[in-house]
């Protein structure tokens, strides 16, 4: 389990307009900041799978893997093909000529997962293996 | 029903929380894939009450949530708020809008009870409180909740920390009297309203007959699959309960005679929650020789 460092920034001079209509106080807003060196691999199956999947979009597209809290375990891995986020906020590792991106909100959480493909009929697709979860569901979509 | 002096019908009692406040257009769709109720539709001034739960579907925060003006209020267990807050921050996805606040001193509850509205409105204002359950009313500067109990009608305020003793010096002007925690805990004893006292323990929703704010339906949360065995075919071994004895019982753990285990959470007076197994009998008696009357919430 990660450990999570809260930062309280005290918004001084901004008044609070939200609930009970201001009043000109203002809340401290908390954010995550650790941000750790995600690295992360590929097996040759999920490779291969994965350029077959990026290839009709042209090198303008990348995958982006990430985690949002829900599902049975506490957090839900999420893939997505998509444009390349314009952002700084994300650590890239180039595989073959497939880039894969991580925010650096989630690189605590994904640090040293392996990607895998399984071409089956049930159960198939991409597997995510995270040593950092100490457990994980049935369905393999969350994990905590 | 707890005993007023006939000149002072209402009490009220500051009641501790940790409070967090959630913007951002995800802030409902963020919350809703942790807790087990299902909020996707509240709408603005509603209220609910719901879980935080571990993945072994263990209570790890019970929250009151608020839709006020397009931003969540939760209202949770005061020793867990940085647990909580951790929880709620470490899984917000890259790309939702969701701004997590810190409302710990800046927002208050005070709950005002009396054995009718009409003493609480009298002292609030006629127009103070509504007649919904489940929808704040805006009044003044504050909110209220009319909050329904099996004994007492109680009325929730939510109001800015800072102007809590002006609106204290004004309630009290028109009768209204600050209670003692013990008193506090009478009145939630008798009227069956769970606390932190109980909440801290970490037992399943259906161990405090929570079950109403389990959604199972609502797909997958934290504790979700334990959730739905339990529904499906399991049977809990133990449940809370309201007991009566012959003396006042301090919070702890105790044997009754047939070797079971009997936890006191809250006591105030000779009143008070135990969880104990549900295969106890109306009357039990503990080892010392302290007999117990026992009654469901």
């Amino acid at each position: 389990m990660h450990k999570y460092t809260i930062v309280h920034i005290a918004l001084l001079g901004q008044p609070f307009m939200g609930i009970l209509g201001g009043g000109g106080f203002s809340l401290p807003v908390i954010t995550q900041t650790e941000v750790v060196d995600a690295k992360i691999s590929v097996t040759d199956s999920a490779l291969k799978q994965m350029k077959n999947t990026i290839k009709e979009e042209g090198d303008t597209h990348c995958l982006v893997v990430s985690a949002q809290s829900g599902g049975c375990s506490g957090y839900l891995y999420d893939m997505k093909i998509m444009e390349k986020p314009d952002s700084e906020e994300f650590q890239i590792q180039d595989f073959e000529g497939v880039k894969v991106y991580i925010h650096n909100n989630d690189s605590a959480l994904l640090n040293g997962i392996e990607l895998d493909f399984k071409d089956t009929l049930m159960g198939g697709g991409f597997n995510i293996t995270n040593p950092n979860a100490s457990r994980s569901c049935g369905c393999g979509q969350s994990f905590g | 029903m707890i005993q007023l002096k006939p000149e002072n019908h209402c009490k009220y009692y500051t009641r501790n929380y940790s409070a967090t406040v959630i913007e951002g257009k995800d802030s409902i769709l963020h919350i809703n894939r942790i807790i087990t109720s299902d909020i996707a539709e509240i709408t603005d001034l509603e209220y609910c009450k719901s879980l935080i739960c571990d993945a072994n579907g263990k209570i790890i925060d019970a929250i009151e949530i608020s839709n006020i003006s397009g931003q969540l209020l939760l209202l949770g267990i005061s020793a867990n708020a940085e647990n909580t807050r951790n929880l709620i921050v470490s899984g917000i996805h890259w790309n939702e809008d969701v701004k997590i606040m810190n409302g710990d001193g800046a927002l208050s509850i005070i709950s005002m009870f009396a054995e009718n509205l009409e003493e609480i409105k009298r002292i609030l204002g006629e127009k103070s409180v509504n007649e919904s359950h489940s929808m704040w009313n805006e009044y003044g500067d504050y909110y209220t909740l009319n909050t329904q109990l099996k004994k007492d009608i109680q009325v929730n305020i939510l109001i800015q920390s800072n102007r809590v003793q002006d609106f204290i010096g004004i309630i009290e002007a028109k009768g209204a009297e600050s209670c003692t925690k013990e008193l506090w805990d009478m009145h939630r004893i008798e009227n069956g309203i769970l606390s932190d006292e109980e909440y801290v323990h970490k037992f399943l929703p259906s161990e405090l007959g929570l079950e109403k704010i389990v959604n199972l339906k609502k797909g997958c949360y934290p504790g979700q699959e334990i959730h739905a065995r339990l529904e499906s075919r399991g049977k809990i071994t133990k449940k809370i309960r309201r007991y009566n004895a012959d003396i006042r019982l301090e919070s702890g753990t105790y044997t009754s005679n047939s070797g079971r285990k009997v936890t006191v959470t809250s006591s105030s007076k000779n009143k008070g929650f135990a969880m104990l197994s549900v295969k106890e009998n109306s009357e039990i008696t503990l080892n010392d020789d302290i007999s117990l009357l026992i009654e469901e919430l």
